[in-house]
């Protein structure tokens, strides 16, 4: 099955982190203030953290089990990661630094896959140009194209809005549904902004503390966090079982 | 000044050498004592630093103890092949080596060290190795820093005096470099040879230092 599972326990300097969920069809964001543990879940996921406990499985591959002490280095997850920082390597040029995310293929495949990536993500015309050249809104694109040029299991984006100024925005999360759709593979977002979590989320894990407060869909998910239903926020237990319901 | 020109060839061919191996090892070594953390790194690092704060006659004490005709591997190399370094040009190489080493040992692990983790972070995501990312990715960010590491670490070689004194001699025309020259032209009185030589030098030493400090600033 096509998508990311979770069940992660960690303290960390009085800090306890102590979530479970799975990502539903289409993109799947985790919202919550600064400091409730989101980036902390991506960085799990992605290698650079270590759960003290728990399990992480994208597409049926299990990434890591505490029960059986499996995990898979970062370089083998085998996942795209764009951070609020897109961290394109300075010396490189734009298609240099799309190229450098799939080292396993032959130099002319090479070429011709980075030349589509360039095209899909239009920023051919910057192919030669260096990442200090190009504004903040193209340095995301090539980030996400040098995420998705070695065809990732699944997709991390942790706040990728951030630094975007308001037009930039709204064209970064239409490509971003058109890559959920191209590409076929699950999306996890990281986010505080509630607008960008309506806008894109098929699914809405809201964190607090370390916790789920809520998860679900994004219209139900923030009716009861505003207040405007009456009924009770779903427990996990709960959650995992509508979730199950509605993949079904 | 026609007696100049042997010492000032010598310490080039010296200090290039010198450098040559202090580059090959001191930069992949500055590399791992970077980026890895093992039980003793401290250690070692302060023990292959150590001739940074140890008098140059210390150093070449050392080497004496170690590579001399009866020293600890001297002896060996010595039956094995029949050679002996002392007093050779190689001698005074392998003085300059060891007193350049920290600088270079130094400089490799603070350039590696400034580079930003998300960059190597980005690059292991991506499905690099660790030798694809240090070749790739923090060699190429660092560069300008460890040039600078080598520059100084060529000059601190060119100058080298103690050391070299006490393992290669001070043996005209075969041991003989800049330093040793200008020493000896000071000592026996012949102040103008001594003169030019030290202009020379310190020309030399400059351009090398002001060469060094563009690459760092421009690294910064």
């Amino acid at each position: 099955m096509k998508g990311i599972s979770v069940n992660l326990f960690k303290k960390v300097h009085g800090f306890t982190l102590d979530v479970g969920w799975q990502s539903a069809e289409g993109i799947t964001v985790i919202f919550g203030h600064s400091g409730s543990g989101k980036s902390t879940t991506l960085d799990m996921i992605a290698g650079f953290q270590l759960p003290d406990s728990g399990a992480i499985t994208v597409n049926d591959k299990k990434l890591f089990e505490s029960a059986s002490g499996l995990n898979i280095p970062v370089k083998k997850r085998g996942l795209g990661y764009v951070s609020q920082d897109p961290a394109l390597f300075p010396h490189m040029s734009v298609r240099q630094n799309i190229a450098y995310g799939h080292p396993k293929l032959d130099k002319a495949s090479l070429k011709r896959t980075t030349d589509e990536m360039l095209h899909v993500f239009g920023v051919e015309k910057l192919e030669h140009s260096r990442p200090a050249q190009i504004s903040g809104g193209q340095k995301k694109r090539v980030a996400l194209a040098r995420a998705l040029i070695g065809q990732p299991a699944a997709l991390l984006l942790d706040e990728p809005f951030s630094g975007l100024d308001h037009p930039s925005r709204a064209g970064f999360g239409k490509l971003l549904i058109e890559i959920r759709e191209k590409f076929g593979i699950p999306v996890l977002m990281v986010t505080h902004n509630a607008a960008e979590a309506m806008e894109l989320a098929g699914k809405v894990i809201v964190y607090s503390n370390g916790k789920i407060e809520i998860a679900g869909e994004p219209r139900e998910v923030f009716a009861a966090l505003s207040g405007q239903t009456a009924h009770r926020p779903p427990t996990l237990g709960s959650l995992s079982r509508s979730t199950h319901r509605r993949s079904s | 000044m026609a007696g100049a020109a042997f010492p000032l060839w010598l310490s080039i061919r010296v200090a290039l050498v010198s450098t040559l191996f202090v580059a090959a090892i001191g930069i992949p070594a500055g590399y791992l004592l970077a980026g890895k953390n093992f039980r003793g790194k401290e250690v070692l690092d302060a023990a292959l630093t150590m001739p940074l704060v140890l008098p140059p006659t210390v150093a070449g004490y050392f080497l004496i103890v170690i590579f001399g005709r009866f020293g600890l591997l001297g002896q060996y190399i010595y039956s094995i092949c029949g050679f002996n370094i002392m007093f050779t040009w190689y001698a005074a190489a392998l003085a300059s080596f060891v007193v350049a080493f920290p600088l270079m040992i130094r400089t490799a692990r603070a350039a590696v060290e400034s580079v930003d983790l998300k960059f190597v972070n980005a690059s292991r995501l991506l499905g690099h190795g660790e030798l694809a990312t240090a070749l790739k990715v923090v060699l190429p960010l660092a560069r300008k820093s460890i040039l600078a590491g080598v520059i100084l670490s060529f000059a601190r070689g060119i100058g080298e005096f103690g050391a070299t004194l006490m393992l290669a001699g001070n043996i005209p025309g075969k041991t003989q470099t800049m330093p040793l020259a200008i020493y000896t032209a000071a000592a026996g009185g012949d102040w103008k040879s001594a003169e030019y030589m030290v202009i020379l030098f310190t020309l030399l030493s400059g351009v090398a230092l002001y060469a060094a400090n563009k690459l760092t600033r421009k690294s910064a």
